[in-house]
């Protein structure tokens, strides 16, 4: 077991705010379009679809994590041999990083489009990854710091769907179920990357103190992002009408188009900036996954390896010019993300339930 | 890499995130309302109004430029300023009547299209030009404030239904509703709302006159203050206000052809009866002939609708949701025969402060 010390540690409680800063990112700006354009007005049962599924994964994480005594990585390794197992863990410190570089490029882009078309890529990923860096290197319990503070502060930004309740028709939200399911379910399986995030647990678990309590935390994050994007979808379908929504890139931008307080007229622009505070944990628990994989892995401090890897995600951010191949990577993401999470996990679970069975222990 | 490499680099783009476009608001011009207008075979005449502060009052500037498209004049109209023109806060945008009945899509999504414009821009047809009304002066504060607040207030308060940039596109997109904007007029120093002009697609198509605007208004959107006057007999009139309305419409029969039937449920104070005291029978006979004028006042403009074969109440959608697997084409086939039935129901809440 991967033993971590106690004063490195964080309460079990700290894994709500984890998972839920981890899972609400930039995905909730533009979500809405797609699983319209699947499901129609009925989206927001596919929303409800997608969060009971990841419920069911995180229940299936516990219970690896748990064979494992708290290590995944272990895990792989016992079960594949030192390089198969190896290699599997090294796709997964990718997978962490893309999640870091997909997040911040996606965010650049909007920056770019809603607020300063003249900003170059570079400079702000440059500056954002050095923030990054220096919250990471800090180590875990810094990382948990922000994570609380990135929650909590920008939580506000929920009051201000109040405004748009004056443009709502919530009839355009009936009749209810009138999609057949298989274009529900296949708007859920396009949630994926809107509800990823949250196995990171794989990674973090070893920090948190009697890790096996921190189970119903984990599931009451799940709840609160699943009702809360629940709720959005529904203020979305009733705002714009369906062929106008097809339109919207980022809805959820769109729809703060519509807030007007006597001392701010354009509410965005504020919606926006607040957001590097949503997207900023993302970034940092995407380094740190990925980090922490290779330093178990290679024979590399943290560090070095955190260095190498916001290089890498740097670059990476460069090589992205327009909307299509944003647009591209996020699709990417998403169905990686999918196939790890809903094909990947469950068979380890079965393979790793028939190994118990057969050796006695794993 | 040592802590000050690491400080020198962090600096360095730190200053360099400065670097960006400044818009410092004594060095550009804002736009406050633009108008767009016919001139000629496939051609715009754009015009955008600018507020010149001065001590004490506001004045106005207009410019006007010609050119084949819409996002090409306001280009255009870069040419004639020594400043920058700036976008992000025009508050209304208004159409000319000749180019309204051409269609004015490509004129809003222009707008829509724009990050930095607002989507509770209003949007208005105006009887005449665009140009010639914004070159008035009216009000102390600029006539792009004074236009704003003129079509807000009477979304507020008076018989416009609510619109702008937002509900026009949401409207424009829906398969079971058409837009409709507010359609004023210049009126020597003033302007003045004198309609609705109703749209199919994009194109205006019909208009309907101040007087039907409050019939209107209670079926498209609801009332929730505002005061109307109605006349009981000869020269008897009656004023009602904070007035509230609801609307309940509900279907029967095959999907493909309901029976549409509209109920309009109202409720009021009486403001003004110069015939004595307002006793529980004359109460009875206000209730009922506002009532009776509701319903067939209503029902005319419906059956207009019909005619013109436009939906601004957005019969398609509310049906849409009420039958399952609701096809918009087969519901519009037969629009035009639909039997549509109004009824309404007015409530007199009190009578103000006396008796």
């Amino acid at each position: 077991m991967a033993s971590v010390a106690e004063r490195l540690q964080v309460s079990p409680f700290m894994t709500f705010f984890v998972i839920v800063s981890m899972q609400i990112g930039v995905g909730v700006l533009g979500f809405q379009r797609v699983i319209a354009k699947t499901a129609g007005h009925d989206a927001w049962i596919s929303v409800l679809l997608a969060g009971a599924s990841s419920h069911l994964i995180l229940i299936v994480l516990y219970w690896l994590l748990q064979q494992a005594d708290g290590d995944f990585l272990l895990l792989h390794q016992r079960l594949f041999g030192r390089w198969v197992g190896g290699a599997l863990s090294s796709l997964l410190a990718l997978y962490f990083a893309a999640m870091a570089f997909v997040v911040l490029r996606t965010y650049i882009e909007v920056i770019q489009v809603w607020m300063f078309p003249d900003l170059k890529t570079w400079e702000f990923s440059l500056a954002f990854l050095f923030l990054c860096l220096y919250i990471t290197v800090g180590g875990f319990r810094v990382v948990v710091g922000i994570y609380f503070f990135c929650l909590i502060i920008p939580s506000y930004l929920l009051f201000t769907f109040w405004f748009v309740l004056d443009y709502t028709d919530f009839y355009q939200l009936l009749p209810i179920l009138d999609h057949p399911p298989s274009t529900i379910v296949k708007a859920a399986k396009q949630m994926t990357l809107t509800m990823l995030g949250y196995e990171t647990i794989l990674l973090f678990y070893p920090f948190i103190k009697r890790g096996n309590q921190s189970a119903k935390w984990a599931h009451a994050a799940l709840l609160t992002t699943t009702l809360f994007y629940a709720l959005l979808t529904v203020l979305t379908l009733a705002y714009f009408s369906e062929k106008q929504l097809q339109r919207q890139i980022w809805p959820t931008l769109t729809m703060w188009k519509m807030v007007e307080l006597p001392f701010i007229e354009r509410f965005e622009y504020i919606g926006i900036a607040n957001w590097l505070l949503i997207i900023l944990p993302n970034v940092c628990l995407g380094l740190w996954c990925s980090s922490r994989i290779c330093k178990q892995l290679f024979p590399v401090r943290q560090k070095t390896a955190l260095l190498v890897i916001a290089a890498i995600c740097f670059f990476s951010t460069l090589l992205i010019h327009d909307r299509k191949e944003v647009d591209f990577v996020n699709t990417i993401l998403n169905r990686v993300g999918f196939y790890f999470l809903y094909i990947w996990i469950p068979c380890l679970a079965g393979i790793t339930y028939i190994v118990k069975k057969v050796r006695g222990n794993v | 890499m040592s802590i000050r490499t690491a400080l020198l680099i962090g600096f360095t783009v730190a200053i360099l995130c400065g670097c960006l476009r400044k818009e410092i608001l004594d060095d550009i011009n804002i736009e406050s309302a633009v108008g767009f207008d016919e001139a000629g075979k496939e051609k715009i005449r754009g015009t955008v109004l600018i507020p010149v502060y001065k001590k004490g009052e506001t004045a106005n500037k207009t410019l006007t430029a010609v050119s084949p498209t819409a996002k090409d004049v306001l280009e255009e109209l870069q040419y004639k300023t020594s400043e920058p023109l700036v976008n992000g806060s025009i508050e209304t945008a208004l159409y000319g009547k000749r180019l309204a009945k051409r269609g004015i899509f490509p004129f809003v999504d222009q707008f829509h299209r724009d990050a930095s414009i607002g989507t509770r821009l209003y949007l208005a047809v105006v009887d005449g030009t665009a140009e010639r009304l914004l070159e008035g002066r009216y009000g102390r504060q600029g006539s792009g404030i004074y236009l704003s607040n003129l079509l807000k207030q009477n979304i507020e308060q008076r018989d416009l239904p609510k619109t702008n940039l937002h509900l026009f596109l949401k409207t424009y997109y829906a398969d079971g509703k058409d837009p409709f904007l507010p359609y004023i007029r210049r009126v020597g120093e003033d302007v003045q709302v004198i309609g609705v002009a109703l749209f199919r697609n994009d194109r205006m198509v019909d208009t309907i006159g101040r007087s039907d605007m409050f019939y209107f208004k209670i079926a498209a959107d609801a009332y929730s203050e505002g005061t109307h006057t109605i006349r009981l007999n000869r020269q008897h009139y009656v004023s009602i206000k904070n007035i509230s309305t609801k609307r309940t419409i509900s279907f029967s029969g095959p999907k493909t052809r309901p029976h549409i039937h509209v109920h309009l449920a109202l409720e009021g104070v009486v403001r003004e009866y110069k015939r004595g005291a307002f006793t529980f029978d004359v109460r009875k006979s206000v209730e009922k002939t506002f009532e009776q004028q509701i319903r067939s006042k209503t029902a005319a403009l419906l059956r207009r609708f019909q005619e013109k074969h436009i939906d601004p109440i957005g019969f398609g959608d509310l049906a849409a949701s009420r039958y399952r697997q609701f096809r918009h084409r087969d519901f519009y086939k037969n629009y035009s025969h639909l039997p549509i039935r109004v009824t309404a129901e007015v409530t007199i809440r009190d009578t103000g402060i006396i008796e």
